[in-house]
């Protein structure tokens, strides 16, 4: 049975086992949770409200190709919205999530990791 | 002892990444001090000459390659000592590129046949001058806009041997090697390999003067008095420097404009010195005219390109100035595939050849979940690898997963 995911834009969420988060990553004052920003129009990929740790295992990570893996998501509410500028939210029932980028063919044959 | 060299490589680390290439500033004393300094260190001792514009380096002639190497020094090893960063990067990232980034792009091409060549010697110096012919083949095609065109692609694309170098390339080899330096699983495979004295000697670290085999600490130190000075020079706005005719001349950095990771823009070149314009998309050098009069391009235009990437790329670039649909088109592109996840494209740029249609350029077609303000869905484009069958195995791909782990998607935004 394949895992859950849930893809907006560029990145996918898969719900994977409860983990304990080992070191939260940073979540600035007003409980903002960004996953992902673009380098150029700033847009992120959020959590708003609180209830939401990010951080990073890469034990959790080892089947994963490099250079995929964001993070861990525990959403300890029983749900929470993930936000985007240009995408409709997207709502993940409490759990832990692992994120991952997406990538694209790169027209010189390497492939080529994207964030919007 | 290591947390003290540990900190110090951190230090370096974020200082190199705190390098923005894309606003430069200039300050000529400080990049003159650097290189006295560098110099001193390598034991050279040339005129410095700043130039803002590649024009205003005089044309040479390429003799071979003895001659290129500084006349002044017999250990070449000396003057580009980063022999060191083939067998620690090849350590660190032993199946995929290095991380993208502005400065790679820009140096990628020499990069990397510069530290094969420095790595393995003789025996990959064939290959080294194969790639290096191939590529100088393609430059004055490339470069038929002008004189000034012609010198931004040498500048790019001939400093394989070390003609000419970058401080950024140094400084991104700097951070690389210091984060393979802090790293106990990449020490302990070096180490394992018996590879710590070659790499202290390519460093220009004598082992012979000590009395122990060279620890993590002197190497992380060797690297950071070597890169020191580099990373200096790039944060007073060096871009290239070449050692020529008795003097180095250092070129000084130009706007460059990116998309967060690789030499790309869209309405305007992405290298602008005073004179000389660079224009790439996405992270490939493309001619003036597919970026300033894109509408003038023709299919066939592209056809004719000889270079199977760098087809891609233009069709590509076709596809961003007429749209995907017409590209399609144009390029008589047909949906070999279509399901839940989206439609699958096969287009064969040259209808002509009898290819394998692993040289085809394969896009997904994926209608977004999300509505756009016309309230019709949004729809992306993807490209992907050539052998992909199915759209659904095309998308999973782009996640690095299997069409099965895909099919578990509960949404899509």
């Amino acid at each position: 049975m394949p895992r859950k995911l849930y893809a907006q834009g560029d990145i996918v969420l898969e719900l994977v086992e409860d983990a304990s988060p080992s070191k939260p990553l940073s979540t600035d004052a007003d409980h903002v949770v960004a996953l992902a920003r673009g380098e150029l129009t700033g847009h992120a990929h959020a959590f708003y409200r609180g209830g939401v740790t990010l951080f990073r295992d890469e034990a959790l990570a080892r089947e994963l190709p490099p250079g995929f893996y964001i993070g861990q998501v525990k959403i300890s509410r029983e749900s929470a919205d993930l936000r985007h500028e240009e995408h409709a939210t997207v709502t993940l029932p409490g759990g832990t999530y692992r994120v991952r980028r997406r990538r694209e063919w790169d027209s010189s044959g390497d492939t080529l990791l994207l964030w919007e | 002892m290591f947390a003290l060299s540990r900190a110090r490589a951190h230090a370096i680390i974020d200082r190199c990444a705190a390098i923005d290439w894309r606003l430069p500033s200039r300050d000529a004393r400080r990049i003159t001090a650097a290189y006295q300094r560098w110099q001193a260190m390598l034991g050279l001792v040339r005129p410095i000459r700043l130039i803002t514009d590649p024009i205003d380096l005089p044309p040479t002639t390429y003799r071979s390659s003895d001659d290129v190497w500084d006349a002044g020094s017999d250990n070449i090893g000396a003057v580009w000592p980063f022999a060191a960063g083939a067998l620690l990067l090849r350590t660190m990232w032993p199946t995929f590129s290095p991380p993208f980034a502005p400065e790679w792009d820009i140096a990628t091409a020499w990069a990397s046949a510069f530290t094969r060549s420095r790595s393995s010697a003789e025996e990959s110096l064939a290959e080294v001058m194969a790639d290096l012919k191939s590529m100088m083949a393609l430059v004055p095609r490339i470069a038929a806009a002008g004189r000034a065109n012609h010198w931004a692609m040498m500048l790019l694309n001939m400093p394989l041997l070390g003609l000419f170098d970058s401080p950024s390339r140094i400084a991104s080899v700097a951070i690389d090697l210091l984060a393979a330096s802090d790293n106990d699983m990449v020490w302990q495979r070096v180490a394992g390999r018996g590879r710590v004295r070659k790499i202290a000697r390519a460093l220009g670290l004598r082992s012979d003067g000590l009395n122990r085999q060279p620890q993590r600490d002197d190497l992380v130190d060797a690297i950071i008095r070597l890169c020191a000075p580099m990373i200096d020079a790039c944060e007073s706005g060096a871009f290239a420097h070449v050692l020529k005719d008795g003097e180095l001349v250092v070129l000084a950095s130009p706007p460059i404009w990116t998309d967060g990771r690789r030499l790309h823009r869209a309405d305007g070149p992405a290298i602008a010195w005073r004179e000389t314009k660079v224009y790439a998309w996405k992270g490939r050098l493309v001619p003036k005219r597919f970026i300033m009069q894109p509408m003038t391009t023709h299919p066939d235009d592209i056809r004719l390109v000889p270079d199977a990437s760098a087809r891609r790329s233009l069709i590509d670039l076709y596809a961003y100035t007429h749209g995907y649909r017409r590209c399609m088109q144009d390029f008589g592109g047909v949906v070999i595939e279509e399901d839940a996840a989206g439609r699958l494209w096969s287009v064969r740029p040259d209808p002509q050849t009898l290819v394998s249609e692993l040289t085809d350029v394969k896009l997904v077609e994926v209608v977004n979940g999300t509505a756009e303000t016309g309230g019709l869905p949004k729809t992306y484009w993807l490209s992907v690898p050539p052998s992909m069958q199915t759209a659904q195995e095309a998308v999973a791909w782009t996640y690095g997963m299997t069409s099965h782990e895909y099919s578990g998607l509960v949404v899509r935004t």
